[in-house]
């Protein structure tokens, strides 16, 4: 009897461990879960993505719904409507990089290093390479810069900086040192991103290249000065 | 007969105190389990994975209903515009310059041939440490895009973050902020172009998807495509400093 009691006892606790054993598989382990938490953590910020695109987009309808109610309501006329064209024209175009602009800002002059080199240096180690202006022209546009230059090629959304040996192309165009960087711009704002201690530019001085910005109160850039011939790309059809 | 009592009633006492000590094993199981995706490293049950996929798919096609919606009005403005004058056709002439600034400059939807180039944090990496190799070493993508464009492609966007004069990328916190926007791996970097030159160009021993894959240890392919989609910058540019000079 008192066997028995024991074994009846024991029996029932394995029952219950088992079921809970079988549920925890159910529930956690049915399909199997070997995903890192990164790869959640990651959605997430993708997802934030493209919910503040969602947000711009609704932006640029709201825009353009005002633009076409205006017209439904028949009280724009002739004139109205083709200057509306007009200034769609000069905005995009000025978008787009094709017109001379001026404005204040600051002027970037980037060259090699001219100091003797240490042990265990190359030439390479102070030589201006296409990623220095890469940088340096994305740290201007974080800045706000509204139009950049280099060389007085105007910097588009397809301008190259492409290394090759002593020169560089820029826009297709070759062009060799030293390098003029210019950007319109908030000249404080573009100044500081540019000499702040720690960034790209601060530490390219630091390393002994010959960095100078100087701040200008009138930068004119020039458009760009190339055909604009998509020989790949066309606009999305529905 | 009282000791052997006593002695059974501990050897009860003891099987329940190991019993509970198992139950609370296997609630905290259970717990740890389900909140790991708190906190980077840890695992997370697929379901839960799944389900936040699905939310962001959900999310990408509003956007791209959106996108849409946005077209349709904007064709119906154009063809108000050139309804109502009678000289349309110096109205059409404007209205394709303006349509090719647009597409120049990212401001509207393309597609045409190129490459679709996918970059990932190694497999062994993710969750460990939590430090995305990709996203510290940001510049890595400006490199490719530099590539892209001397390969001469004609449009390019990160994860569907349109690549314009204007766009910036740039490490906030633990992300690659593009067009002001947060990305996160995996990266899916596409191109429209000439696709054997794209590939050629990228592809190329010691080039930037080889050191991608050999200096970085990042999985990284490259498709060639027949049509790739490259939508349209979405902010707003706004000149505040740069005029106009009028051509003499």
């Amino acid at each position: 009897m008192k066997i028995n009691l024991r074994v009846i006892g024991i029996f029932i606790f394995c029952v219950i461990l088992g079921a809970c054993i079988a549920i925890q598989t159910k529930t956690t382990n049915s399909e199997h879960a070997f995903v890192s938490a990164q790869v959640l953590e990651d959605n997430k910020v993708s997802m934030e993505a493209e919910k503040s695109e969602i947000e711009r987009l609704k932006g640029l309808i709201d825009e353009a719904n005002e633009k076409l109610s205006q017209y439904e309501s028949d009280k724009m006329t002739v004139i109205d409507i083709e200057s509306n064209v007009d200034s769609e024209y000069a905005e995009s175009k000025k978008i787009a990089g094709c017109t001379s602009v001026t404005g204040p800002g600051i002027s970037v002059l980037l060259d090699d290093g001219d100091r003797i080199l240490e042990e265990g240096e190359d030439a390479n180690d102070i030589i201006v390479h296409d990623l220095d202006i890469m940088i340096i022209i994305d740290d201007l546009v974080k800045a706000g810069a509204e139009a950049i230059s280099v060389n007085g090629e105007r910097y588009v959304s397809m301008t190259e900086i492409s290394c090759s040996g002593h020169t560089v192309k820029i826009n297709g165009k070759t062009h060799a040192r030293p390098f003029r960087i210019e950007a319109i711009g908030e000249p404080t704002a573009l100044y500081s991103a540019m000499v702040v201690p720690g960034s790209y530019g601060d530490i390219l001085r630091e390393y002994g290249f010959v960095f100078e910005v100087t701040k200008s109160k009138a930068v004119r850039i020039p458009a760009y000065k190339y055909k604009l011939d998509n020989k790949y790309m066309k606009i999305k059809e529905e | 007969m009282n000791n052997d009592r006593k002695r059974r009633i501990a050897g009860y006492v003891l099987v329940c105190i190991l019993t509970m000590a198992i139950g609370f094993l296997i609630a905290l199981q259970i717990k740890t389990t389900a909140q790991s995706g708190d906190y980077a490293g840890g695992m997370i049950s697929l379901a839960q994975a799944q389900a936040s996929a699905a939310e962001l798919k959900q999310l990408k096609s509003e956007k791209e209903s959106l996108g849409r919606q946005l077209e349709e009005i904007e064709a119906k403005v154009k063809e108000y515009e050139s309804s109502v004058s009678d000289d349309s056709s110096i109205l059409q002439e404007k209205h394709e310059e303006i349509a090719k600034y647009k597409m120049f400059s990212g401001m509207s939807d393309v597609e045409g041939p190129g490459v679709i180039v996918t970059i990932d944090d190694p497999e062994s990496e993710h969750g460990v440490s939590g430090d995305s190799i990709i996203t510290y070493n940001y510049e890595l993508l400006l490199v490719l895009v530099n590539k892209m464009r001397e390969a001469d492609a004609e449009a390019i966007s990160i994860n569907d973050q349109r690549i314009t004069a204007y766009t910036e990328i740039s490490l906030a916190g633990s992300n690659v902020n593009i067009n002001s926007v947060p990305t996160a791996p995996p990266y899916e970097v596409r191109a429209i172009g000439n696709p054997s030159t794209l590939e050629s160009t990228l592809g190329i021993r010691y080039g930037i998807l080889y050191s991608m894959k050999n200096d970085y240890g990042l999985t990284v392919h490259l498709y060639k495509k027949d049509s790739v989609r490259i939508p349209r910058y979405t902010g707003v540019i706004e000149f505040e400093y740069a005029k106009t000079v009028e051509e003499e």
